[in-house]
C-alpha cells in the first residue's frame, strides 16, 4: 500500500463538537502521519465522538476536520469511503441475517456483478481462515467470530484507513489476542480507542483524551504513563 | 425516512416476531391464556407513532406471508392470510397506524399525567380492537355467509383479553416513554 | 430458531415462478366463492389433497402444518353452520378448507428469498414514495430477521435475571425492559449502517 508522502493523515484545525447542547470536543488541534494512532481516555473523555468524526458520523460544529486530505464537513462521501468504521459491539454492526450477504451489504451500492462481489466475499473470508462461516447464520457465532466478520466486512470495501471503536472491549482473552494481531498485521492507516492499553504498545503515537481534549500526545510509552498517573489521582 | 427510522421500524417488527416466541400470559377469569403479539402490535404505535408504527406492523406481516414462523405459536404461511384470521392480521397494521396518530396529536412527547395515561388507553382500545376488529369480522362475515353482527356477537368473547391487553399496553408505554422517549413518527 | 417452512423438492409447484403460485392463489380464492355446487367443490378439495401428496409432505410435517388452520377452519364452519343453515356450513367448510391447503402447499414450497425478490418487484411500481425503494424494503426486512433471534434471547436474557433476584415473572416487568434495551441499540445500529452503506 502507498503511503500518503508528505500529505497528513488526520489534520484537525480547531474542531469544536457539540451535541444536544453539550461541548463533547473543545478546539482540537492534532496532526497525524503515522501509522497507527492509539486513542485512550476516560468514559465521556470524548474519544468516542473523536473516533466518528473521523469517517463523518459526526461532523465539526465549527473548525476543520481533514481526512487523509478530505474535509469531514464537505465531502463526506470521500471520507466515509475511505475510512472504515469497526465498533464496540459487532452486533449492532452486522445487520444481515447470513454471514456473506453481511460482509456483502457495503459491496451492493457499488456498481460490481453480482459474481464477483461473491468472490470477494470468499477472498476476504478465506484470508482469515473465516470461510466456514460464509452460509452461517449470524446469532449463532461467537463474539470472536462476529468481531471478524465485522471487520472483514469492512476490510472489503478496501479501505486507506479503519478507525476501531473499542474492538476488544467484549472478547475474552483469545479472541482479543486473534483481534489484536489482526489490527497490527494491518497495512492500511489504523486509529484505534480503547482501554486496553496493551493494545496500543507496538502503536507509533498515542492520544489522551479528557474532558473534550487532547491533554497529551506523545510515544505510547510516556503517554500510557502520563494517563495512568492521571487516573490514579 | 432516515437511516434510524428504518433501524426503529426493523427492530420494532422484530419484537413483535419476538414476543410471539415468549409463554403466553395466563390471565384469571379468561379461558385462553392471552399472547403477547398483539400486544406488540399496538406498543408499535405507542411508541413509534402512525407511520413507522404501522411500517413496523407491515414488515412483520410480509415476513409472515413469506412463509417464516413467526405468528405466536411459531406460525407462518400464506394459509394464514387467506383463512379466517386474515381480517385481522390486516386489520393490525391500520390499528398500529391509529394507535400512532392518537397519541401523536393527543399527547405531548415529555409530559405523561393522567389524562396521558387515558389518552393511551383509549388509542389503545380504538386502535387495538375496534380497528383490527373491522376487518377481521368482515373477512370472517364474508368467509362464513354470515352478517356482521352475527360474527360480531361471536367474537365478543375475545372483548376482555383484548381489553386487558390494552391496559398492559398502556402500562408499557407510559413505563418506556418515561425511561426511553422517542418523537413519535 | 428454524425459520423456515421449506420443503425441499423438484415438484411443479417448487419449480414455479413465485409470481404465479400467488396469481394463481388469489383467482382461487376469488372463484371459490363463484362456486355453490359441491360435487365440483369436492372434487376440488380432493385434488388440493393430491396435491399435498404430489409435493411429498412428509407425514411427521401434516400436524404442524395443517392442525391449527384446519382447526380453525372446522370451528368457522360450525359457526356458519349454527347462525346459517348445513348449506352455509359445508360451502364455509370445502371452501376455506381447499384455499388453506393449497396456500399451504404454497408455502412449503417456496423459498423465503424468492418470496422476499417476490415483495420487492411487486413494490417495484410504488418505488416513488420514499421509503418503499426495493433496496430499503430488503434492508428492512432482512434487519428485522437478523435482530429477532437477538431480541428473543434478550428476553430470555431478562426473564434469568429477574429470577435470579426472586422475582415473580410479570410481563410488563419483562416486556419494559425487552423494548428500552432494544430501542437503545438503534442509535449504535444506525451508526454502522451509515458508515457502512456509501450512497
Amino acid at each position: 500500500m502507498v503511503r500518503l508522502e508528505g500529505n497528513s493523515v488526520l489534520e484537525f484545525d480547531d474542531v469544536n463538537l457539540v451535541r444536544n447542547d453539550q461541548k463533547i470536543l473543545h478546539n482540537l488541534n492534532v496532526t497525524t502521519s503515522e501509522h497507527r494512532i492509539g486513542v485512550v481516555g476516560a468514559n465521556g473523555s470524548g474519544k468516542s465522538s473523536f473516533a466518528r468524526l473521523l469517517n463523518g458520523l459526526l461532523v465539526p460544529t465549527d473548525g476543520s476536520a481533514k481526512i487523509l486530505g478530505h474535509d469531514v464537513n464537505q465531502s463526506t462521501k470521500d471520507v466515509r469511503r475511505q475510512v472504515g468504521f469497526v465498533f464496540q459491539n459487532p452486533d449492532n454492526q452486522i445487520v444481515y441475517p447470513v454471514v456473506s450477504e453481511d460482509i456483502e451489504l457495503g459491496l451492493k451500492g457499488m456498481d460490481i456483478p453480482k459474481a464477483e462481489r461473491k468472490a470477494k466475499v470468499e477472498e476476504i473470508l478465506s484470508r482469515f481462515n473465516l470461510l466456514h462461516l460464509k452460509d452461517r447464520s449470524v446469532h449463532m457465532l461467537s463474539g470472536g467470530e462476529k468481531q471478524m466478520i465485522a471487520l472483514s466486512s469492512v476490510l472489503i470495501m478496501e479501505p486507506k484507513m479503519i478507525v476501531f471503536d473499542e474492538p476488544t472491549t467484549l472478547l475474552d482473552l483469545r479472541n482479543r489476542n486473534a483481534v489484536a494481531s489482526t489490527i497490527m498485521a494491518l497495512e492500511q492507516y489504523v486509529v484505534l480507542v480503547t482501554h486496553d492499553l496493551e493494545l496500543l504498545s507496538e502503536f507509533d503515537r498515542v492520544l489522551v483524551f479528557d474532558e473534550g481534549r487532547i491533554a497529551a500526545d506523545d510515544s505510547p510509552k510516556e503517554a500510557i504513563t502520563w494517563y495512568k498517573r492521571k487516573m490514579a489521582s | 425516512m432516515a437511516t434510524k427510522d428504518i433501524v426503529f421500524i426493523a427492530l420494532f417488527a422484530a419484537i413483535i416476531a419476538a414476543l410471539g416466541f415468549l409463554p403466553a400470559i395466563p390471565v384469571a377469569g379468561i379461558p385462553a391464556p392471552i399472547t403477547a403479539q398483539t400486544l406488540g402490535v399496538m406498543l408499535a404505535g405507542t411508541i413509534l407513532g402512525p407511520k413507522r408504527g404501522a411500517l413496523a406492523v407491515a414488515v412483520f406481516l410480509i415476513l409472515v406471508l413469506a412463509g417464516l414462523p413467526l405468528l405466536a405459536g411459531g406460525r407462518g404461511g400464506i394459509e394464514y392470510f387467506v383463512g379466517n384470521s386474515g381480517g385481522f392480521l390486516v386489520g393490525w397494521f391500520f390499528g398500529a397506524y391509529v394507535i400512532g396518530f392518537i397519541l401523536k396529536n393527543f399527547i405531548s412527547d415529555t409530559q405523561i399525567n393522567i389524562r396521558a395515561h387515558f389518552i393511551i388507553l383509549i388509542a389503545c382500545f380504538l386502535g387495538g380492537i375496534c380497528v383490527v376488529y373491522l376487518p377481521g369480522i368482515l373477512w370472517i362475515a364474508r368467509n362464513t355467509g354470515s352478517s356482521f353482527a352475527e360474527v360480531y356477537l361471536g367474537s365478543l368473547i375475545f372483548i376482555p383479553g383484548d381489553f386487558l391487553k390494552a391496559i398492559v399496553a398502556m402500562l408499557v408505554t407510559v413505563a418506556v416513554r418515561r425511561i426511553y422517549p422517542i418523537a413519535l413518527k | 430458531m428454524d425459520l423456515s417452512f421449506y420443503l425441499h423438492g423438484n415438484s411443479i409447484l417448487h419449480k414455479m415462478p413465485t409470481w404465479s403460485k400467488f396469481a394463481l392463489l388469489v383467482v382461487f380464492s376469488i372463484a371459490f366463492y363463484a362456486i355453490y355446487d359441491f360435487k365440483v367443490l369436492i372434487a376440488i378439495l380432493a385434488l388440493v389433497i393430491l396435491l399435498v401428496a404430489y409435493i411429498k409432505v412428509p407425514l411427521k410435517r401434516l400436524k404442524a402444518m395443517f392442525a391449527l388452520p384446519l382447526f380453525m377452519v372446522v370451528l368457522f364452519s360450525i359457526f356458519s353452520f349454527v347462525v346459517n343453515d348445513l348449506n352455509a356450513g359445508l360451502l364455509t367448510f370445502f371452501r376455506l378448507s381447499s384455499l388453506v391447503i393449497l396456500a399451504a402447499c404454497v408455502t412449503v414450497t417456496t423459498k423465503i428469498e424468492d418470496f422476499m425478490a417476490f415483495i420487492e418487484n411487486l413494490l417495484l411500481p410504488l418505488s416513488f414514495i420514499p421509503f418503499i425503494k426495493p433496496k430499503t424494503v430488503s434492508l428492512t426486512l432482512s434487519l428485522t430477521l437478523r435482530f429477532i433471534p437477538e431480541i428473543f434471547k434478550l428476553g430470555m436474557d431478562i426473564k434469568e435475571a429477574q429470577a435470579a433476584r426472586g422475582l415473580r415473572s410479570n410481563p410488563i416487568a419483562l416486556i419494559v425492559p425487552l423494548i428500552v434495551l432494544t430501542l437503545k441499540r438503534a442509535d449504535d445500529i444506525s451508526d454502522a449502517l451509515d458508515a457502512r452503506m456509501l450512497d
